[in-house]
C-alpha cells in the first residue's frame, strides 16, 4: 500500500502543484486548507508524513507539529516556510519536527526530499 | 499650544540640549559682565556700582552650573517662567543700579529674554516675558524718578517728568512690539520644523508598516511563484511525452492559465508595495474615495486572509469627489484597516461603508474587535499611545491618521465599547464645483 502524505497549506494553487506531485511520485495524498482540518484529517488518515505550512489563517504550523507531536511520536513532520529563517527551523526542531523544508526550493525538490525520507 | 505636555522623549532631549547650550552663554556672559563690573568698581571707582549689585550678577552667574544636573529632572515648561522671572528681575537690578532710564543699553538685555522665550519656548512664554520686563522696567524708571527707591544717576541730572513718561512709553511699546516679532517668528519657525518632523515620521512609520506587510507580501509572491515553477515544470514533463495524455489531470491550457494567473498576481502585489514604499510630495487632486479605499484594502489583503478577517464592503454610489491626496488618504485606511485587523482576535469582520452627505462624504470603518476601553478612549490618536506589544505598533498609525484627516480639511470620530468592536467615522469635504 501506498504511503500516505498530509498537506497542510492554505495556499490553494501550492496544495494543488503539491498534490499533482506527490501523486505523481506515487503517495496517497490527503490535503487541507488550515490548521483545524488538518488536525482532524491526521487523526483520521493517520499519515506517514505531514508537511505543514507555517503560516496558517488559523493556528500557525508551529502548533500544529506541536499537538500532532502530542500523541504520535511516529509521524514524520516537516515544517514549510515560504522564507527560509534559521530560527524558524531551530523552533520547529525543537517542537519536534522532523525537518524543515523551504518553499524557495522549489515544489520538486519538496517531493523529493519526501521521496528520500519514505525511501 | 502647550506642546510640552505631549512632548516625546526626543523632543525633550532636543529642548534640554538647548537650554544646557544656553546655560553655557548665560554663565560666560553673566561671568564676563561680572568681571567687568568688578573692574568698574575697583578701577573706574564708580561709587554707584555697590557690591549688593555685584553679588547678584555673581550670583546669577554660578546658578547656570548646576543647569545640567538640573534639567533633567524639572519640568522644563515651568522652569523657564522661574528663571526668566530671575533673570527679569537681576537686569532690573543692574538697571537700577546703572542709573535707570539713563542707560539705555541695559534694555537690550530684556530683548534678549524675550528673543530666547521664544527660540525655546511659545507664545505664552513670550508674551510672559514681555509682561514681566515691561512691569519691572516701569518700576525701576518710575520708582527711580520720584525718589521711592534712591535716586541713582550718573549724569547729575533729573530728567523732566514728561519727558521720563515719554522715553517709558516708548521703551515699553518697543518691548510689546519685539514680543510680537518674537512669538510670530517663534511660531513660524516651528511650524516648519513640525512640518518636516511630521513628513519624516509619516515616511519612517510607512516603511515599518511597509516592513509589516512585505513578510505576508512575500509569503504570497512565493507561493505564486513555485505556483509557476511547477505548472512550468508539469507542461514541459507533458511534452516530452506527449503520446502518455491519458492520465492526464491537466491540459495545457488549463496548466498556462494557472502560469499567468500566479505571474500576474506577484506583480499586482509587487506593484502596491513599490507604491507604497515611495514618498512623494503632497498632490491633492478631485479623488474618488472608494477607489482610494479599495487600493488599501488590495495593500492589507494578505494580511486579513492570515488572521482571518473577512471584510465587507458597502460603498455608495456616485460620491462626490473629495480633494484628497490619494497617498497620503491611503495611509489613512491602510492604518484603520491594519487596526482593526489588529483588534479581531479570532474570527471577525471589518466593514467599511462610504456614504455620500450633503456637502461631504462619510466614511465608516467598523469591526467586530475587542474594542476600546473607555478609559483609553479619550488617548486613541495620542502620539505612542498603544495597547498593542511594542512589535506590533509603535502607537503612531492614528496620529498620523489625524494629521492627514485635518490636512484634508476632514474629521474623525471613534466610538467603542469594549468586547464589541469599534469603528472610526471621517467625514471629507466635497470638491465645491464653481458655478460659471
Amino acid at each position: 500500500m501506498s504511503k500516505k502524505v498530509l498537506v497542510i497549506e492554505d495556499f490553494r494553487r501550492v496544495r494543488e502543484v503539491l498534490d499533482i506531485f506527490l501523486i505523481k511520485a506515487g503517495f496517497s495524498v490527503f490535503s487541507a486548507a488550515n490548521g483545524k482540518d488538518g488536525l482532524v484529517l491526521a487523526e483520521r488518515e493517520k499519515p506517514d508524513l505531514m508537511l505543514i505550512d507555517s503560516q496558517l489563517p488559523d493556528l500557525d504550523g508551529m502548533e500544529v507539529i506541536k499537538r500532532i507531536r502530542a500523541y504520535d511520536k511516529g509521524v514524520k513532520l516537516f515544517l514549510v516556510s515560504g522564507l527560509y529563517a534559521e530560527d524558524l527551523e531551530k523552533e520547529a526542531l525543537d517542537n519536534g519536527a522532523t525537518g524543515f523544508l523551504s518553499k524557495s526550493l522549489g515544489v520538486e525538490a519538496i517531493v523529493k526530499a519526501v521521496c528520500d525520507i519514505l525511501a | 499650544m502647550v506642546y510640552n505636555i505631549t512632548m516625546e522623549e526626543s523632543t525633550r532631549q532636543d529642548l534640554i540640549k538647548k537650554y544646557q547650550l544656553a546655560g553655557k552663554i548665560r554663565f560666560l556672559s553673566f561671568t564676563i559682565l561680572f568681571l567687568f563690573l568688578l573692574l568698574m568698581k575697583v578701577v573706574g571707582g564708580y561709587s554707584y556700582l555697590n557690591f549688593a549689585v555685584i553679588s547678584l550678577i555673581f550670583v546669577e552667574a554660578v546658578l547656570n552650573r548646576p543647569y545640567f544636573f538640573l534639567l533633567k529632572r524639572v519640568d522644563l515648561y515651568r522652569f523657564q517662567f522661574y528663571q526668566m522671572v530671575t533673570d527679569i528681575i537681576s537686569i532690573s537690578w543692574v538697571l537700577y543700579y546703572m542709573g535707570g532710564i539713563e542707560a539705555p543699553l541695559i534694555n537690550l538685555a530684556y530683548y534678549v529674554v524675550i528673543l530666547w522665550a521664544g527660540v525655546v519656548s511659545d507664545t505664552l512664554a513670550v508674551f510672559f516675558a514681555v509682561v514681566v520686563s515691561a512691569i519691572l522696567f516701569t518700576a525701576v524708571v518710575v520708582l527711580g524718578h520720584f525718589g521711592v527707591l534712591p535716586h541713582i544717576t550718573y549724569f547729575d541730572y533729573h530728567m523732566p517728568t514728561p519727558q521720563m513718561y515719554s522715553i517709558l512709553l516708548g521703551n515699553i511699546s518697543f518691548i510689546f512690539a519685539f514680543g510680537y516679532f518674537s512669538a510670530r517668528s517663534s511660531d513660524l519657525t516651528k511650524q516648519l520644523e513640525r512640518k518636516k518632523q511630521e513628513d519624516l515620521l509619516r515616511h519612517r512609520r510607512k516603511f515599518l508598516a511597509a516592513g509589516y506587510l512585505v513578510g505576508a507580501i512575500a509569503h504570497d509572491i512565493i507561493n505564486h511563484l513555485i505556483t509557476i515553477r511547477a505548472y512550468v515544470k508539469i507542461l514541459l514533463e507533458k511534452a516530452d511525452r506527449l503520446q502518455d495524455g491519458a492520465k492526464e489531470r491537466l491540459t495545457d491550457s488549463e496548466g498556462l492559465k494557472r502560469i499567468e494567473e500566479a505571474e500576474k498576481s506577484s506583480a499586482e502585489l509587487l506593484g502596491k508595495l513599490m507604491q507604497f514604499s515611495q514618498n512623494p510630495k503632497e498632490k491633492f487632486r478631485p479623488t474618488d474615495i472608494n477607489v482610494v479605499i479599495e487600493d488599501a484594502l488590495g495593500l492589507t489583503q494578505p494580511m486579513m486572509k492570515m488572521s482571518d478577517v473577512k471584510i465587507e464592503r458597502a460603498f455608495g454610489e456616485n460620491l462626490s469627489p473629495i480633494l484628497a491626496d490619494k497617498d497620503q488618504l491611503q495611509e489613512v485606511f491602510v492604518a484603520l484597516i491594519l487596526n482593526a485587523i489588529d483588534a479581531i482576535t479570532k474570527k471577525g469582520k471589518i466593514t467599511v461603508k462610504t456614504q455620500q452627505g450633503v456637502g461631504f462624504v462619510e466614511v465608516d470603518v467598523s469591526d467586530t474587535g475587542i474594542g476600546i476601553k473607555r478609559e483609553n478612549l479619550a488617548k486613541v490618536g495620542e502620539p505612542f499611545f498603544s495597547t498593542k506589544s511594542p512589535e506590533k505598533g509603535l502607537g503612531l498609525g492614528l496620529t498620523i491618521a489625524n494629521e492627514i484627516i485635518t490636512r484634508h480639511k476632514g474629521k474623525i470620530e471613534v466610538k467603542s465599547a469594549a468586547g464589541q468592536g469599534t469603528t472610526f467615522t471621517m467625514r471629507f469635504p466635497v470638491v465645491q464645483i464653481e458655478n460659471a
